[in-house]
């Protein structure tokens, strides 16, 4: 069971965040593909159960590999993310960038353990000139790739794309280098015909998979009632021992802020236009007469469709995406008029356009930005409470 | 073979060039020339390997590309393309000296001495001067153009058209391949029987994995910016009553919209799971897309359509990385500092201190805010 346990953890980790080593403890792997098969659904308590080093557990872990290959669909998303990049890829997911597991207690303290705050605003000016010089790159980058894109436009063979990628059109100059690019790329086309085969023999796995249910449930092996025993502990309870659980209350807490001040603010607003509407109503004849109402319902028509961006808030998610995308330069056309020359697929590969992305960027972006705001104020009130403390001193602020 | 004369030459400019520019190349460029890519076994190559030293000990740089790519970069200390994306290190030499021709290195040779004065401008990038960068190496067309100007003519190398080309139709194939009848039914009789194991009496089945409350709250984390939008967006003194009324109208929309996202959350914050089996410090959540595994199985396409959305773009994508930066590092300073000046007692010098604090939690380090004394006059 040690293998299954580490093959578990390394495919696992592939999906939750890509870094692992081989020396990292069996303990540690243990702990993971048991918060990670928590994370994805995976109710067994026997799992839960298994002792810590590894040492059994085979057969559960059977089954829970084969809860993954349904449930976040293990082998697409490990395919997918392994892929081949032929493109000039970016991802559109505005979620937190993973910090890498620094070590905790950086050295920088002084002799007695102080650190001068100056050197804090200098680390702090520091920062800021990286991502200054990052954005000036990042435009250079745009410069040139929208170069390349424009100008090799009509030489690809996949017309759905169009142009080069940079990696393509360096092939040009530089075809003996094609050796590497090519060996993977024949490589994943075998893994994705090994992946057809499972296809084929999938029928047979998921039958063998209720025979091993059917011979836990001979030996006694369901679980025991729980009701009692297992006590729901509801999650802020829970968020002293995970990070992720802390981190996401966290969130939900300030999401709940934040939508609670603003119904606030926007009950206010109504309310004040709606008692100046019915007074404008009461005293003007031809809003009471049923000529109105037609424009009233014109009206009403009119905001459904201007809401109708809004109801996406509130469905359940469309597939987000937070793989990475193939840039590709296109043309704002409606009438899409594809050739598909020699590519078999006929159908156009999922777009999206970077117009939506840059909207969403842009209302991620506001949320951040209050939410720092948020903190800021905090600070200040903090710090203003502070300064009244002094004596002689005030404090005015910029 | 070229002369030695001319080698020497060739060195001792290399080494002028390196020297006077210190640039390091840390950033990839990949200046493109025009098709006759074959053609271009650079004969010089082989002995500028020996000659050239670049800063990181590749020596394999041809001096022609190198002192093209640094001039450039001098030219243009701005414009460090960050091509980081693309595959890693296309600065390999132009490999083989056999295809060397006398022409090659007379051309090269006659070539070098513009050299410093040419920027990299292959791309028609930043300088003016006529791109001759494409012409290094070329034994027979000199100026065979620029990308610009034979781009769409291009053509990839067979070997790789072909090994795309299956590359994709296999995608194409797993993409569209279902998962069998039978086996979906087998599958789906499996999956309810483990849920079945796990008796959760007062919790109806269709729970949400935290994987997907998760994700849901990714969802919702937008409606308040979204709602502020619209709202901020309806004007303070509509013009005509049709106005007014569809004002009032698209308030109310708002409202209710608003409810069902609290509503929505409240679910979520109900669903949330109770039993945190076991924790590792590794937690970090899974970014893959929810939903139907097919659909992961094709590299989706982000269009633009102009340069100035290509940038914006990435502008953005920073701005929020940025801020997200920003926000965790302002709740570390908080916790680290405003103990510090709410524990001790207010001394004599700490009024740079207080000053820097205040500057860096209240005003991102930008600004400071003043400290007075307050004297009156007694």
């Amino acid at each position: 069971s040690l293998d299954f346990w580490k093959l578990l953890y390394v495919l696992l980790k592939q999906i939750h965040g890509g870094k692992w080593t081989e020396s990292d403890a069996i303990g540690a792997q243990v702990r993971f593909v048991k918060w990670a098969l928590w994370y994805h659904g995976y109710g067994r308590p026997q799992l839960q159960r298994l002792p810590a080093n590894g040492s059994a557990g085979s057969r559960e872990l059977l089954l829970a590999f084969s809860w993954l290959l349904h449930c976040p669909g293990l082998l697409e998303q490990l395919l997918a993310r392994n892929r081949v990049q032929t493109g000039d890829q970016t991802s559109v997911c505005t979620c937190e960038d993973d910090l890498p597991e620094s070590q905790e207690g950086t050295s920088e303290a002084g002799p007695e353990g102080r650190v001068d705050v100056r050197y804090l605003q200098w680390l702090h000016g520091r920062l800021r000139l990286q991502w200054c010089s990052l954005h000036a790159q990042h435009q250079e980058q745009s410069k040139l790739l929208h170069k390349i894109h424009l100008f090799t436009r009509g030489s690809h063979m996949d017309q759905n794309l169009g142009h080069f990628s940079v990696t393509e059109a360096d092939l040009i100059r530089h075809p003996e280098n094609c050796k590497q690019l090519l060996q993977l790329l024949e490589s994943e086309t075998t893994q994705l015909e090994a992946f057809l085969e499972w296809k084929q023999l999938e029928p047979v796995y998921w039958q063998w998979m209720e025979t091993v249910l059917d011979d836990m449930a001979e030996e006694g092996n369901t679980c025991e009632s729980q009701g009692a025993d297992v006590e729901k502990r509801r999650l802020p309870e829970v968020t002293s021992c995970c990070p992720w659980a802390a981190k996401l209350a966290g969130q939900m807490d300030r999401l709940s802020r934040d939508l609670l001040a603003l119904q606030e603010q926007l009950h206010q607003l109504v309310a004040q236009r709606k008692a100046a509407w019915w007074e404008k109503v009461a005293t003007r004849e031809e809003l009471q007469k049923e000529r109105f109402s037609a424009t009233a319902r014109k009206a009403q028509e009119s905001i459904e469709l201007k809401l109708r961006g809004l109801t996406s808030l509130c469905a359940p998610q469309k597939t987000r995406m937070h793989g990475l995308c193939r840039l590709v330069l296109r043309n704002k056309q409606p009438a899409s008029k594809m050739a598909f020359g020699q590519c078999v697929s006929k159908e156009a590969a999922a777009a999206v356009s970077a117009a939506e992305v840059i909207r969403e960027l842009q209302l991620r972006e506001a949320s951040l930005q209050r939410e720092l705001q948020q903190l800021q104020q905090q600070c200040r009130t903090r710090l203003d409470g502070i300064a009244e403390g002094l004596e002689g001193v005030i404090c005015i602020s910029p | 073979r070229p002369s030695p004369k001319e080698l020497e030459e060739l060195e001792l400019l290399n080494r002028a060039l390196e020297k006077a520019l210190k640039v390091r190349k840390s950033i990839l460029e990949t200046p493109l020339e025009a098709q006759g890519a074959r053609g271009q076994k650079w004969a010089a190559g082989k002995i500028s390997s020996k000659g050239v030293t670049s800063k990181q000990g590749r020596s394999h740089r041809t001096a022609t590309g190198a002192s093209a790519r640094e001039v450039s970069a001098a030219a243009e200390p701005q414009e460090t393309p960050g091509l980081s994306e693309s595959t890693p290190n296309e600065q390999q030499s132009f490999s083989g000296g056999d295809s060397a021709t006398v022409k090659n290195s007379t051309v090269a040779g006659k070539q070098l001495p513009d050299a410093g004065k040419k920027s990299c401008g292959f791309l028609g990038e930043s300088s003016k001067k006529e791109d001759t960068a494409g012409a290094w190496g070329r034994s027979t067309s000199p100026g065979t153009g620029t990308l610009q100007e034979k781009g769409c003519q291009l053509k990839l190398p067979l070997p790789y058209r072909k090994a795309y080309s299956r590359n994709s139709r296999a995608w194409e194939r797993c993409r569209l391949c279902q998962t069998s009848a039978d086996a979906a039914a087998a599958r789906t009789r499996f999956m309810e029987r483990i849920q079945t194991t796990v008796s959760f009496p007062s919790r109806h089945r269709l729970t949400p994995s935290p994987a997907e409350i998760e994700e849901e709250l990714r969802g919702l984390q937008d409606a308040p910016s979204c709602l502020r939008q619209y709202m901020e967006a309806e004007p303070a003194d509509p013009p005509t009553l049709q106005r007014e009324y569809e004002s009032l109208l698209t308030l109310e929309g708002l409202q209710s919209t608003m409810s069902q996202c609290l509503q929505k959350l409240q679910l979520l914050q109900e669903d949330c799971p109770g039993d945190v089996g076991s924790c590792s410090p590794a937690c970090v959540p899974a970014r893959g897309q929810m939903g139907d595994s097919a659909d992961m199985l094709a590299v989706p396409l982000l269009c633009y359509s102009s340069l100035q959305e290509l940038r914006d773009l990435f502008a953005l994508k920073l701005r929020v990385s940025v801020l997200h930066q920003e926000i965790a590092l302002q709740k570390v300073m908080m916790a680290e500092l405003l103990p510090v000046l709410e524990a001790r007692p207010w001394l004599e010098g700490s009024a740079g201190l207080f000053r820097a604090i205040h500057s860096q939690l209240c005003e991102g380090g930008r600004r400071f805010p003043v400290l007075v004394r307050d004297e009156l006059l007694d």
